[in-house]
């Protein structure tokens, strides 16, 4: 066991380059996410760690052991894939057992059950994956990829195929069974909301590039570049100066000395259920938007208003 | 006025595909020789039953027909899961080829074929060369029919299984195999049907040896009407029909 990393990897499909000399490392137990827009590389990265895909070129070391070259059951890595790709033939208990079977594990029935015991699918055992639910699908590609003891594990996109509500509440199982057994996560996600949620770090990719690395806190509230700063949230720009419309505010007077303060006018103001949302304009063209809680005032389309925020809530981004 | 045409009309449409096979059943199972009702009989099951050539044609058309359907069914298959792992469209798009052309052509392109070889090999048309004229166009229906299988197929699911372990052949083996099974035989059955059926290939490269049942029918049937004939194509209808319809079944599971 020990640390995945990534050295200078290169990949080029015959129409570009889809990874552009990414690297990386991830600490042994961490729960990492790749981040980025579809077709930033991402999955790619994934395929080339599970071995699907080789680098053109670059290093990918494992515990120190390089894993370039080796075939995807030579390397100790497994995949929970986005259509979780369950064998429709056989069992939920039988797709756990699968892993086993080709290791000629003496202890396969044993692990297995321990397997549906960890993923809560005991009594769905017998299942076939047509017969089950959205979410025992994803149950059982979990414990089918975890049952064999890999030291790395790659999600990709596993939440994606579940309806929000299922999404939410599964969230919070990985989150808990990754913490639990201690091997280190490799999540691939579009969903910024997601990747803060659940990871330890995040690596935010675009075109083929590492854009930043850091914990959620670091990447939403310090994003390093304009473009970790739209892709995990909305920002309100004032030239190169940056600020989240939740830590934006919004008032007919002028606030206490100390704060950043523009003037403007309000466009429209729409209720979103768990704020309100202004959108305003400054003389220079400027949009502005604030979230802010309900009770904090009313404003109408032409309300002439003061926009502003505290100076420590701003995104300094280096030019 | 339209609700009462409609119903006419499918029965029209129906009648004119299926009344000529209805006519011929009925009357293999008339006492009279020919073309007027008398009463039902079994008379003509029975001829055909005791007509040693016919068993013999038979056996010809069911020995071939097995032999290149096991055959077509092997190469076929693999060829689909190599057309389809290396994404070849422009190669899996001209095997559509073979099964446009006419069967006369096929027919021809094979004899010329066969006495081109030979020239350099000693071997006379037979049982072989009408197996693997039946091989080479039956391939081409296994393709197809396992091609459609494959096509709303994961590629993932072999990727899970090198995942877990498996080997390129376990892979295919003991995922790819068993996801395809019901296609495969779906595809062997149809196979067996146009191979069982084929008269225009076969007539050309068939050997003194090699006469089939839809030779011997066809030789029958230019001699003039012979209930024998409808009952022996009654027969066939019912089998091959049976066959048919399992092999739609299994396309569906």
């Amino acid at each position: 066991m020990g640390a995945l990393s990534l050295d200078a990897i290169y990949k080029d499909f015959p129409s570009h380059r889809v990874v552009d000399g990414i690297s990386l490392t991830i600490p042994q137990g961490c729960f990492y996410s790749l981040l980025g827009p579809s077709g930033c590389g991402k999955t790619t990265t994934l395929r080339m760690i599970g071995g699907f895909d080789e680098p053109d070129r670059g290093t990918i070391q494992l515990g120190g052991r390089t894993l370039n070259g080796l075939r995807p059951y030579e390397r100790p890595v497994t995949t929970v894939f986005q259509s979780y790709a369950l064998f429709p033939h056989l069992t939920a208990a039988e797709n756990i057992a699968f892993g086993l079977e080709r290791r000629r594990d003496p202890d396969a029935a044993r692990k297995v059950q321990a397997a549906l015991d960890l993923v809560q699918l005991s009594a769905k055992a017998g299942r076939l994956p047509a017969q089950m639910s959205g979410g025992e699908r994803q149950r059982t590609a979990l414990a089918r990829a975890l049952v064999v003891e890999p030291e790395l594990l790659l999600l990709d996109e596993p939440l994606s195929a579940l309806d929000p509500k299922l999404r939410k509440q599964m969230r919070l199982e990985l989150k808990e069974l990754q913490s639990r057994i201690g091997i280190t996560f490799l999540f691939i996600t579009h969903d910024q909301e997601e990747a803060l949620s659940l990871s330890d770090q995040i690596a935010v990719m675009h075109k083929g590039r590492l854009e930043q690395i850091g914990t959620p806190q670091q990447i939403y509230l310090q994003p390093a570049t304009r473009f970790v700063a739209g892709f995990l949230g909305a920002v309100n720009w004032v030239g190169d100066v940056g600020v989240r419309p939740e830590l934006t505010r919004i008032s007919r007077e002028a606030p206490a000395p100390g704060a950043r303060v523009l003037e403007a006018t309000v466009n429209s103001a729409m209720f979103l259920g768990d704020c309100l949302q202004v959108e305003t304009r400054t003389p220079a063209g400027d949009q502005l938007i604030a979230q802010i809680a309900h009770g904090l005032g009313e404003f109408r389309r032409g309300d002439r208003v003061h926009v502003w925020w505290r100076p420590d809530d701003e995104m300094a981004l280096p030019q | 006025m339209k609700q009462r045409l409609l119903p006419l009309y499918v029965v029209s449409v129906y009648a004119f595909l299926h009344v000529p096979l209805l006519i011929l059943c009925a009357f293999s199972f008339n006492s009279s020789r020919f073309t007027v009702w008398e009463s039902f009989s079994l008379v003509w099951y029975r001829a055909m039953w005791n007509d040693a050539a016919l068993a013999e044609a038979t056996w010809n058309s069911l020995l071939i027909a097995v032999v290149s359907t096991v055959i077509a069914t092997a190469v076929g298959t693999l060829a689909a899961y190599g057309l389809w792992k290396k994404n070849a469209r422009l190669l899996s798009g001209s095997l559509y080829l073979s099964l446009v052309t006419p069967e006369i052509i096929t027919g021809i392109a094979l004899l010329a074929t066969f006495q081109w070889a030979f020239r350099y090999f000693q071997f006379q048309l037979g049982m072989h060369t009408v197996i693997l004229a039946h091989v080479t166009f039956s391939i081409a229906y296994v393709l197809l029919v396992v091609m459609a299988r494959l096509r709303t197929a994961d590629p993932a699911l072999e990727e899970a299984a090198l995942d877990l372990g498996a080997t390129e052949w376990q892979a295919f083996r003991l995922v790819t195999l068993p996801m395809l099974r019901p296609g495969i035989a779906a595809a062997a059955l149809l196979a067996f049907t146009v191979s069982f059926d084929d008269y225009v290939i076969t007539s050309l490269v068939a050997g003194v040896d090699s006469e089939t049942l839809p030779m011997m029918l066809y030789a029958m049937a230019r001699r003039g009407a012979n209930p024998v004939v409808s009952a022996i194509s009654t027969v066939i209808l019912v089998g091959l029909g049976a066959l048919i319809l399992a092999s739609e079944r299994l396309q569906k599971s």
